[in-house]
């Protein structure tokens, strides 16, 4: 089920990119060419393609982390170019899950998700400590508080990533292959606390993936070759059948 | 969790790196407090040693840089003494002598006339002090004396002669209390120069008054013109040793904190280099480049704190142990100034921020994109 690209009513959307094309500062590599789509508050969008296909790239730029070379995007209907301040849109606004984690390994999961605290909404040291058990409580890590990344499993270490793209109550998560280093068990949970992330606190989610559980469950599907989009799934359900033809890039688990 | 606290949590990680730059830096702040502690513990004693004697100005061979080796004439003693204002005059001849049988190479030979006030103020705990027609004959100090083991009756040899030893004296001054004292004829005869000596201290009748004090300057300046009469804290200042101990402890300590500087900078180098990865995701997630810096700096300031106890301290230790040595014991007593103990500690801080400063703008320049494809 092929739908355009723009969705009907704008004043939904969280995040919107327009007309983006984006090519590598040694100007050979066109990674994204004249990509425009938008997430509505509250979606779960995945993003599924092959490798190098410009699905990164486009996270990228969604999460104010690098800019297009041509068209806009805007996050809250706030043009990025015009964000004098994007370390503090980031802090506060978007939370990021990244497949190896990044976790800060001389610290405890406590300490690794008091980090974005520091550029968040104003906290005593006691409130932080608070609000990071609290958020490890939330992910099922109540019990691995203190431990270091080093002493806790790939897919505690992601749960206690994603505890900390909490950290300032984003309204945006942005994941980027969140299941990809996990085993299909873990993996199941990172999914089931995404959706409950969804259902509780509203969040909204942007996830790369290749794998076709995450895309099943997502609200939409945009599937990215060669830096275009070529297919805007509205749901996941199709890809519940078991002879469907999964998009490309797609995997089943 | 706080900043400092991750800052200390990123130094322990690589714990013998922040141990082994700690001491490096340490080791050069133990320098530079005690070249300067030395330099000023020469000067505060020289500046005690006049003061005590109630000395108000020095009177020296004009545009002697040297003052060991200048000379003016003895017959200047009388002018000085009948100009008005002046109520004591005390001429001597100084020189340096080394003593090295004992390891001893700088020990102050003064020649005193056998009527001079000094002899009477050092207070003789041995024998007796020097008299009229004393040759061949010295006296030790105290410190001097127990440094090379001699008692009155024993000889001593410098200028390649024998000396009786007729008494041992304690003084207040160690430059004094390390010092040998023979009557002024014979150490004229000695270093072969007839009739000088190296200066004269003048004390004023009216000492509390600066202007007295300033006018009775001028007037001995208007006697000779190859003389010249200062103020005694501007004579301390101006000692030519003690000016090429100053100037030798600030180019050391110069060097030394060249050194130091480069070796924080080495060690915040290298630890944002290896942490490229992690500072990339601090800024991923929203740090400020200003947080981003204050944590580098943070870091270098933890270690530089810890430095500069540690160094203030070591520098204060050296100070204080070189005091004891024999061959310095008649230069150096006490703890270097509490001021330089301080500046020592200001110091490893700034040395520690400056060596920061670079890695801290590195690591605040990374571009999260990059930095997070390191991992």
């Amino acid at each position: 089920m092929n739908k355009s690209s723009a969705p009907p009513d704008t004043s939904l959307c969280l995040l919107q990119a327009r007309h983006v094309s984006h090519v590598y500062s040694d100007g050979r590599v066109l990674a994204l060419s004249d990509v425009s789509i938008s997430i509505r508050r509250g979606e779960y969008v995945a993003i599924v393609g092959p490798s190098g296909s410009g699905k990164s790239t486009l996270l990228n730029l969604l999460g104010a982390l690098d800019q297009p070379t041509h068209g806009e995007v805007l996050f809250d209907e706030r043009p990025l170019s015009a964000i004098r301040d994007l370390d503090s849109l980031r802090a506060r606004q978007i939370g990021f899950v990244f497949q190896s984690f990044h976790l800060l390994p001389t610290l405890t999961a406590l300490e690794n998700v008091q980090i974005p605290m520091f550029e968040g909404p104003n906290r005593s040291a006691s409130e932080r400590i608070r609000k990071a058990q609290e958020l490890l409580t939330t992910v099922g890590l109540a019990h691995r508080v203190h431990h270091r990344p080093s002493q806790m499993s790939v897919g505690e270490r992601q749960r206690t990533a994603i505890a900390r793209a909490l950290a300032n109550d984003p309204p945006l998560i942005l994941a980027d292959e969140p299941t990809g280093n996990l085993d299909s068990h873990s993996g199941g949970e990172i999914l089931d606390l995404f959706d409950s992330l969804r259902r509780d606190r509203g969040v909204t989610l942007v996830v790369i993936t290749h794998c076709s559980e995450v895309a099943r469950r997502a609200d939409r599907t945009i599937t990215i070759r060669d830096g275009r989009i070529v297919l805007h799934n509205e749901t996941g359900n199709e890809l519940l059948h078991p002879n469907a033809r999964l998009p490309v890039g797609l995997h089943s688990t | 969790m706080r900043l400092w606290g991750l800052a200390w949590k990123n130094l322990v990680r690589r714990p013998w790196r922040s141990v082994l730059t700690v001491l490096g830096l340490s080791v050069a702040i133990a320098a530079v407090v005690a070249l300067i502690g030395v330099s000023q513990r020469l000067e505060r004693s020289f500046l005690h040693l006049y003061n005590r004697r109630g000395a108000d100005l020095v009177v020296q061979h004009a545009g002697g840089m040297m003052q060991l080796n200048s000379g003016i004439d003895e017959d200047l003693h009388e002018r000085i003494g009948a100009q008005p204002g002046v109520g004591q005059v005390i001429g001597g001849l100084m020189d340096v002598v080394a003593l090295e049988r004992y390891d001893m190479f700088a020990v102050i030979v003064n020649g005193w006339r056998a009527d001079c006030p000094v002899l009477d103020q050092v207070t003789i705990v041995e024998g007796r002090r020097l008299q009229t027609g004393d040759r061949s004959r010295v006296m030790l100090g105290k410190v001097l004396a127990r440094n090379v083991g001699k008692h009155v009756g024993d000889t001593i040899e410098f200028y390649a002669e024998e000396f009786e030893i007729v008494g041992i004296f304690d003084s207040f001054s160690v430059y004094e209390a390390g010092a040998i004292f023979v009557l002024l004829n014979e150490l004229q005869r000695l270093m072969d120069r007839p009739h000088k000596v190296t200066g004269y201290v003048v004390q004023a009748t009216r000492p509390g008054d600066a202007a007295a004090v300033e006018e009775l300057r001028k007037r001995i300046d208007g006697l000779d013109p190859h003389i010249r009469a200062v103020a005694v804290s501007e004579f301390v200042r101006n000692i030519s040793q003690i000016r090429v101990i100053r100037a030798a402890s600030w180019v050391t300590s110069v060097i030394a904190i060249a050194i130091g500087i480069v070796g924080v900078l080495n060690t915040m180098i290298s630890s944002v280099f290896e942490r490229a990865s992690e500072i990339g995701t601090l800024r991923a997630i929203g740090w400020h480049k200003r947080r981003v810096m204050s944590m580098v700096i943070i870091e270098a300031l933890l270690l530089s704190s810890v430095a500069a106890i540690v160094g203030a301290a070591l520098g204060g230790v050296t100070v204080r142990l070189l005091g004891c040595l024999p061959q310095l014991a008649g230069f150096l007593d006490g703890w270097p100034p509490a001021a330089v103990l301080a500046q020592g500690a200001l110091l490893a801080i700034v040395v520690g921020v400056l060596g920061a400063l670079y890695p801290a703008v590195w690591a605040a320049n990374l571009r999260p994109l990059q930095a997070l494809r390191r991992h």
